[in-house]
């Protein structure tokens, strides 16, 4: 393999001509070299490192998330119960076992929040485009690893922030995920105070993380490919992230603009959001502003951000499934404009979640059709894999296994997503438990299993060992089985008009029939948590003693992140040449081949071994 | 089930996990990972087929039944009516869908497991197949959303005429309504000039507003169009008939409608739930706070001469006001 490796001559840079002597090296070139444990580990510029970074903080917070629901879900169980346990962690929000209504609705407020943008976004996105973008296209890392490193301390103290808010006396914000004002910018309500000003600061630290990481994403594979990486050859994982970046980089910013707007009205005075409120006894001032404002604004954001979440997961899953079929994604130009109209279809589709905000119907029907039309390349995207996986000789690796269960459950979300599209459907499924049953089915388990199969994939590209395979189809049995018992039920639940966001189902006679339900779903989510723990167990303990594989390709694929000298590859990526690409990444199983069923991007045409062409050979 | 039970069953299973655990991780160790023999892939592939699909079809179909037997009663009004509908085509129409690509996806793993000495085929994809899919996904789709875009225009045109106007006001944590009055005519409201005589800060000096009703009671006539103005006076609420299957946000500072003909009274429907005491409720469907949950209100609905009746027993807004000023100015 390495004199293969030798051939490809290119785009050698002073980067690495400094290599092999230390002299005369910039200071920050020093730095990127980690050469002291400070530069190694912890302000690291190596795109590899700062993946693992972001993986560790986006499981830090997926933690932290799981938890926060098992308290208010069990709240939910048991509404009228005191719970004692209560009282003790949560202290005066817990009192005598009963949890504060508004720390119920602080617990899904973090609980959403973190989950989108610490655990699907920075989590999600940071690690894998981290290490898979320069790994995948050939470059030693990142346009600018300064901007990376500061990509993940920005988001770092992002986390740092919500985390302390959670903590504090005044209570973290209670306004859910989306943050509508008023309710958002009223301070003098409880736990609106000091909490929802941290969560707005973090909530812009993280956009500007996003924005940093995002520059450097697009930068990095427009400008950094090897020689022979043209864009139609790219792997879809990176064009997952590409998409996904430059959707992140035209929608954040207005998010950013949303939530100092809310800062001006909550400090300054001002009357973007708020007019005609008459509030704790008197009459507010402002006057002229409008609510809805910030509705367009965060979901103008908001719409684009599940699909910043769900494109670059839907990227590594066809590279998983790809390369454990043997055999070519089915569409690779399909998959990629349908990608790519994804993301532009996904800023004319923003108001759907506001059909019953009062906006002009005329309005509300062109966002219905422009919504169902998002379906079409979403449907065309789930024929391609299952096309993927037809006549293929299917290698059910744990990796596999959670892609096709990323596919299974893809399939449930997106269809659930016809029925709010449709605006008349919407009249009754708005915020009720259908539009959190879809939502979780997408985005908590389908973008969550997608995430787990890159995880068992790559590892042992970050980590040089494999993984425990038998722990790994246990984690996903346990992970898919519980996750949809809670979230398909609650589509039911949805339908018949339970509203979401409901601190008990106490006060309704026509709720009060769905208390059981919310008992096994309660019990549900907490197998469903402990199913984690099989996969926290399997991760650290794999990162020390899993089995080193056999060879620095275990999956045989052909991508170039398996062409390093080492299996997790040091500073620079390859120790020698940086690999030359003669094809697309998915030249699998074609029938020229002899002995392997493989041909990766880097072996010149004249080395392969083959044989001639059979006519007409099904495999089948 | 009792806390302490739950927490035991709880227990159970954590245990229950960890010896499996135990088992897959000492299964393990003695293996190849990078292995996948062909009775692997098989078991792997038999085991995905029959717990999460067929499982996973069996619980489906339980969950439907389940729901089936809790489902909201026949919608009560036109509008409700029609979405209603809409739902149930979409249940249709999403049902065949899901049930065709997921056996597709699950057949295939039984069928295409990896063996050795068997090579996968070839197929990059062809562009007549994309074209198919776009095709087939757009056609379906139109057909599923041509009766919504009629439908959706219907239950959201401006109210017929002759609908009687009901205002609704949404506030931290209950619901407030007004009449207009024999005027036919709300009087002007301005949020300053709210105060605990007037919960709804009409302008007293406007002549329309003397007569206007406010009352906590939501009661409406059946078979005739009922229009609802809807506002808020702090933060968002949403006002949420599920038994029409409508709701609209009520919005501080943005006046919002919704309209509606009632099918059957609270009676007529007592009867057809078979349950005596069932009420029309109403809840709120955005968040607003800690009584987010609790913010419930009913509506009664009742035949028009009944209605007429309670009508002209309420008395005007403006009366008590006017009293309780005169009372304030003694003081
Ligand atoms: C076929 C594609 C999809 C369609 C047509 C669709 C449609 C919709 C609609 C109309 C809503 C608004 C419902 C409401 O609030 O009344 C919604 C909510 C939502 N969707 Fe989707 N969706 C699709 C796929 C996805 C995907 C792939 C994700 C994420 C990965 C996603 C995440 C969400 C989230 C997070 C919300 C709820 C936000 C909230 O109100 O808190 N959706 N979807
Ligand atoms: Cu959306
Ligand atoms: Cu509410």
């Amino acid at each position: 393999m390495s004199e293969v490796l030798r051939q490809g001559v290119n785009q050698e840079s002073a980067h690495t001509e400094g290599h092999h002597n230390g002299n005369g090296l910039s200071f920050w070139e020093k730095w990127h070299r980690g050469e002291s444990f400070f530069s190694k580990y912890v302000f690291s510029m190596d795109h590899k490192v700062i993946a693992k970074q972001f993986l560790l903080t986006g499981m830090f917070w997926g933690v932290m998330g799981g938890l926060l629901s098992l308290v208010f879900r069990l709240q939910l169980a048991y509404p009228d119960t005191p719970i004692p346990f209560f009282e003790v962690i949560l202290g005066k929000w817990g009192e005598g076992g009963i949890l504060d209504p508004n720390f119920y609705n602080s617990l899904i407020t973090i609980h959403g929040t973190v989950l989108v943008f610490f655990v699907l976004t920075g989590g999600l996105s940071g690690t894998f485009a981290n290490l898979l973008v320069p790994l995948q296209i050939g470059a030693r890392d990142m346009a600018s690893p300064f901007l990376n490193m500061l990509s993940y301390w920005t988001f770092f103290l992002a986390s740092v922030i919500m985390f302390v808010s959670i903590f504090l006396p005044w209570g973290p914000a209670a306004s859910g995920w989306t943050a509508y004002p008023p309710l958002s910018a009223l301070k003098e309500l409880p736990n609106m105070g000091i909490g929802m000003d941290l969560w707005l600061v973090s909530i812009v630290l993280f956009i500007i993380s996003a924005l940093f990481g995002g520059l450097n994403y697009v930068t990095t594979i427009l400008n950094m490919r090897t020689k022979g990486m043209t864009m139609a050859r790219l792997p879809l994982p990176v064009w997952g992230m590409f998409i996904a970046s430059v959707l992140g980089l035209l929608s954040f910013p207005v998010l950013l603009a949303a939530g100092v707007l809310l800062l001006a009205d909550r400090h300054l005075g001002t009357s973007f959001y708020l007019s005609e409120i008459f509030f704790n006894g008197q009459a507010l001032p402002n006057y002229g502003g409008s609510p809805i404002l910030y509705q367009h604004l965060f979901w103008f954001l908001g719409h684009p951000e599940v699909y910043i979440i769900i494109i670059p997961a839907m990227g590594l899953v066809s590279e998983v499934l790809a390369v454990n079929s043997r055999k070519p994604i089915f569409g690779y130009t399909a998959m990629v404009i349908s990608m790519a109209s994804i993301m532009f279809l996904s800023f004319l589709v923003w108001a759907h979640h506001m059909f019953v905000s009062g906006m002009n119907p005329f309005l509300g029907s062109m966002f219905m059709y422009m919504t169902l039309a998002i379906a079409i390349p979403s449907a065309v995207k789930v024929f391609n894999w299952l096309f993927t996986i037809w006549r293929g000789n299917l290698r059910l690796t744990p990796a596999m296994v959670f892609a096709l269960g990323f596919v299974a459950t893809f399939i449930i979300g997106g269809l659930g997503g016809i029925f709010l599209g449709n605006a008349v459907n919407d009249i009754l499924l708005h915020d009720t438990y259908f539009v959190v049953g879809h939502f979780h089915v997408v985005m908590g388990v389908s973008a969550l299993l997608a995430m787990f199969a890159a995880i068992y994939h790559w590892f042992p590209k970050m980590f040089g060992r494999m993984m425990n395979r038998t722990l790994g189809y246990i984690h996903f049995l346990f992970t898919i089985i519980p996750a949809l018992l809670v979230f398909v039920p609650m589509h039911h639940m949805g339908m018949a008009g339970v509203p979401r966001r409901y601190y008990s189902f106490q006060s309704f006679d026509y709720l009060a029939q769905w208390q059981d339900i919310n008992l096994f779903i309660t019990t549900m989510a907490i197998i469903g948590f402990s199913g984690q723990l099989i996969f926290f167990y399997n991760f650290f303990y794999s990162i020390f003693r899993g089995k080193k594989p056999s060879s620095n390709n275990p999956w045989k694929a052909t991508t170039l992140e398996w062409t390093t000298e080492e299996m997790a590859p040091g500073h620079g990526n390859w120790k020698g040449q940086v690999p030359t690409v003669y094809r697309w990444a998915y030249e699998y199983s074609p029938p020229y081949l002899k002995d392997t069923d493989y041909v990766p991007q880097h072996i010149p045409p004249e080395q392969i071994k083959k044989e001639p062409v059979k006519v007409s050979e099904p495999v089948e | 089930m009792t806390f302490g039970e739950f927490m035991l069953l709880v227990a159970g299973i954590f245990i229950l996990a960890w010896i499996v655990f135990a088992i897959g991780h000492l299964i393990e160790l003695n293996k190849d990972p990078e292995e996948f023999t062909d009775s692997h892939n098989k078991r792997t592939a038999w085991a995905m087929f029959i717990i999460i699909y067929v499982g996973g079809m069996l619980a489906s179909a339980y969950s439907v039944w389940y729901y089936l037997e809790r489902k909201l009663p026949e919608p009560a009004a036109q509008q409700g009516v029609w979405i209603q509908t809409i739902n149930d085509l979409n249940v249709l129409a999403t049902g065949i869908v899901f049930v065709i690509t997921t056996t597709m996806l699950f057949l295939y793993i039984i069928k295409y497991y990896g063996r050795k000495g068997r090579k996968a085929q070839y197929i990059p994809g062809k562009i007549k197949v994309e074209m198919m899919i776009v095709a087939g996904v757009a056609i379906g789709l139109m057909i599923l959303i041509l009766p919504s875009g009629y439908y959706w225009f219907q239950i959201m045109t401006p109210a017929p005429k002759d609908a009687i106007k009901v205002e609704v006001t949404g506030y931290q944590f209950a619901w407030m309504f007004r009449y207009p009055g024999p005027d036919g005519k709300f009087g002007k409201r301005d949020w300053r000039l709210i105060n605990p005589d007037n919960p709804l800060g009409i302008d007293p000096n406007d002549p329309a507003g003397h007569d206007d009703i406010v009352t906590t009671e939501f009661k409406v006539p059946v078979g005739k169009p009922i229009a609802l103005h809807i506002r808020s006076r702090d933060v968002i609420h949403s006002f949420f008939i599920p038994f029409f299957r409508m709701k609209m946000d009520a919005v501080p500072g943005v006046p919002t409608f919704m309209w509606f003909t009632p099918k059957y009274t609270t009676v007529q429907m007592r009867e057809k739930t078979g349950n005596e005491n069932f009420v029309y409720e109403v809840a709120c469907a955005e968040l607003c706070g800690s009584g987010h949950s609790s913010m419930r209100t009913t509506i009664d609905i009742v035949e028009p001469q009944e209605f007429e009746q309670w009508l002209n027993k309420q008395t005007a807004w403006y009366e008590t006001y006017k009293n309780k000023q005169v009372i304030a100015e003694m003081k």
